[in-house]
């Protein structure tokens, strides 16, 4: 079981990056499960065809602890992928870090992981790193391997290098390790360069470049990935050779 | 006397060694929660506002502490009445924001008691967490009677209990409303127990036509608070009070003095004598005549307590004053338990020092430390330590001084005389309860 966590700075493309990497590898015939760790619970909406989730911690609010099920929690979407929502407070109120805390208890407890025994799973993380629940992914038992999406864009850029710089001060605390960086771009000029420039000094690879297109904007409008909903497409096919780079 | 071979090396300073408002130095990180919790510390006083409730928010473990500490108050002389509710915080509650929740508890509060004034006291959970708790209660306020007054009570950003104090004595201003002056009328600030108005200040005050028109917290109602404003002078009995008369001089232009409760009589004296200027009075006779009865009090008592030694644990107002009277009697203080020393203890304490008195000074942040203390010094009284346990396994003479508390002026002292000779009621089961261990029972 391969467990990776995908970070980056806020609408630079994470959920829309993920869903399609889901659907490209359970279209291999891989078993995916991708989990939404930020309180909008937006991150499997393309897989659901715009379903939105009962999310973890609302089930949790509204059942007894300990009448809430594994089904309650996470459903089967495009493909077979298993998805499951976090979810959170309202902004401003509680505390949502402590609440994917709370809601990867929960998939523990529920031995979610033995019970799917999924090939692949994804954590589909907030824009920043914001406390210790936000990391609550890369540490130990969760996911084993980091990629990071950024843009040729320079806070973006920032932002990576501000969460590979977190990563780095784990080390040695058995966490997750950075594999690489995903180029979602965003039509910057010599922006696979730039990418490329930066990714060598936080010491990783730019490992996918996927160009900016308006087919994931209609797709999207249709609730769907680029993998469902324009499968012949070349980004289709840059989504497919990521995916098959994940897993390898 | 040697501490090297305890583990309070470094903890305890000699009085001459401590410097003017700075807290004294920290004997353990992990603080007995006693007066070192604002939570626990404001849940003792808000009983002390009348028609009001208090509202407890936090985990479960802050509530238990709080209500144990008025638990074990209302087996003490000065019981208070029990005016708390208290809401628990589940996990939930910590991730979705605890607002409606809140609101719930305050609405049926509101539906079930008709409080006049709900206090609503946070523990160190929310403050972490940061959720706007002023914010979303000043909307509550709209649809409930009662007056809601927000207390913050911070503890891990602070030592001790102060700002939590401080904070219920600023929250009190929020009810008070501008008056006209009433001329010949006081205040005091600063009086924790009942029976202000029958103290030997308000006595000696009323005799120049002087009235206290309230004492605060002492049982006063919203109602008075609210007509607070409307003297001439607001005379503030400590410091967590002082932030109060402060305030209201910021908002009301109401003058105050700031007189700590002295315990010497020449400290009594002089405190008369400012009081007395503030108010326009003369009571130099009167002072005079109740000063002799006092040093005649205290010249009989001599021949019990000469050559015999003592701690003090911190008591209202000036400690260090009652260090002084305790050894004008011919104790020799051992050490005193304090947690900062402020103005007035500075210049008391250079007095004792004049006079060769230079005791250990000691934070006690730990239960245990202070019985090692305890044992190691082998004081024969203890002054104002209120565990009694440890002073019967010690074998130490307890002295407790509660009574003392609703007492103001000579006659504090002269209580004081009283009670040092008697025995806190109970206190000879605990003694022989270690006479029986001592003897081998199990
Ligand atoms: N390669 C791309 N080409 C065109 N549009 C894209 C591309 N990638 C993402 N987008 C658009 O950017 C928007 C934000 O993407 P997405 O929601 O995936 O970002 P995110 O990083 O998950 O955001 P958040 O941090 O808020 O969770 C989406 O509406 C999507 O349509
Ligand atoms: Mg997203």
């Amino acid at each position: 079981m391969k467990k990776i966590a995908i970070y980056g700075k806020g609408g630079i493309g994470k959920s829309t990056t993920t869903a399609n990497v889901s659907a490209a590898l359970a279209n291999l015939g891989y078993k995916v499960m991708q989990i939404g760790c930020d309180p909008k619970a937006d991150s499997t909406s393309m897989l659901m065809g715009g379903r939105p989730l009962p999310t973890i911690l609302e089930t949790l609010r509204n059942k007894n602890n300990s009448e809430v099920a594994l089904n309650d929690v996470v459903f089967r979407g495009f493909g077979g992928v298993l998805c499951a929502e976090c979810g959170g407070p309202t902004p401003g109120m509680g505390c949502a870090g402590r609440g994917i805390i709370a809601s990867f208890e929960k998939l523990a407890s529920l031995n979610a992981y033995e019970i799917y025994r999924p090939d692949v799973v994804f954590y589909d993380v907030l824009g920043d790193v914001v406390c210790g629940g936000f990391a609550m992914p890369l540490r130990k038992g969760y996911a084993d391997e980091i990629y990071i999406v950024t843009s040729g864009e320079k806070m973006s850029l920032f932002a990576a290098r501000n969460i590979a710089r977190a990563v780095d001060q784990f080390k040695g605390w058995g966490y997750a390790q950075l594999k690489g960086i995903i180029l979602n771009a965003r039509g910057v000029a010599e922006e696979s360069e730039l990418v490329k420039r930066a990714a060598s000094e936080i010491g990783t690879d730019v490992v996918a470049e996927i160009p900016r297109d308006p087919r994931i904007q209609v797709c999207e409008e249709k609730n769907m990935t680029v993998i469902e909903g324009e499968p012949d497409s070349s980004l289709a096919e840059t989504y497919r050779r990521l995916a098959q780079k994940i897993v390898d | 006397m040697k501490l090297d071979d305890i583990s309070l090396e470094g903890k305890c300073l000699r009085l001459s060694e401590v410097v003017e408002d700075v807290a004294l130095p920290k004997t353990a990180d992990a603080q007995y929660p006693g007066s070192h919790c604002a939570f626990r510390t404001v849940a003792g006083i808000l009983p002390l506002i009348k028609n009001s409730y208090g509202l407890l928010l936090g985990p479960a473990i802050c509530l238990y502490n709080a209500k144990l500490t008025v638990n074990i108050r209302s087996l003490t002389s000065d019981p208070r009445p029990n005016n708390l509710l208290f809401l628990t915080y589940s996990q939930d509650d910590i991730i979705f924001g605890f607002h409606k929740k809140v609101r719930e508890a305050i609405l049926e509060v509101d539906r079930k008691y008709h409080p006049e004034v709900l206090f609503l006291v946070t523990t160190c959970l929310q403050e972490i967490i940061g959720e706007d708790f002023d914010a979303s209660v000043e909307e509550i306020q709209r649809m409930v009677k009662a007056r809601l007054l927000v207390i913050h009570t911070d503890n891990f950003t602070c030592e001790d209990a102060a700002p939590g104090i401080e904070n219920v004595f600023l929250s009190l201003s929020e009810l008070m409303e501008p008056q006209e002056t009433v001329e010949g009328s006081i205040n005091l600030l600063g009086f924790w127990t009942s029976k202000a108005k029958t103290t030997e200040l308000a006595r000696l005050l009323g005799s120049e036509g002087i009235k206290i028109k309230n004492a605060i917290p002492s049982y006063c109602s919203p109602e008075d608070l609210s007509r607070a404003p409307g003297v001439s002078l607001n005379i503030a009995l400590d410091h967590f009070a002082l932030k109060l008369a402060k305030k209201m001089k910021e908002m009301f232009g109401t003058e105050y003095i700031y007189c700590e409760r002295p315990y010497h009589p020449d400290s009594i004296e002089l405190w008369y004598q400012k009081i007395a200027d503030a108010s326009g009075i003369d009571l130099d006779l009167k002072v005079a005549d109740l000063k002799r009865e006092t040093e005649e009090l205290i010249s009989q008592a001599k021949g019990s307590f000469s050559g015999k030694s003592c701690a003090l644990f911190g008591q209202p107002g000036r400690t260090l004053d009652m260090a002084f009277l305790l050894s004008e009697l011919g104790i020799e203080l051992k050490a005193i338990m304090l947690h900062r020393l402020l103005s007035d203890d500075y210049r008391d304490a250079q007095k004792l020092l004049a006079e060769g008195i230079d005791p250990l000074v000691f934070r006690g942040d730990n239960a245990l430390q202070t019985e090692k203390l305890l044992s190691t010094l082998r004081p024969d009284i203890c002054i104002g330590c209120r565990d009694y346990g440890v002073l019967a396994r010690q074998g130490i003479e307890p002295c407790m001084l509660i009574p003392s508390h609703f007492k103001l002026g000579f006659e504090a002292t002269n209580e004081i005389l009283n009670l040092m000779r008697q025995e806190p009621a109970g206190f000879w089961a605990l003694r022989y309860k270690e006479q029986l261990l001592n003897n081998g029972a199990v």
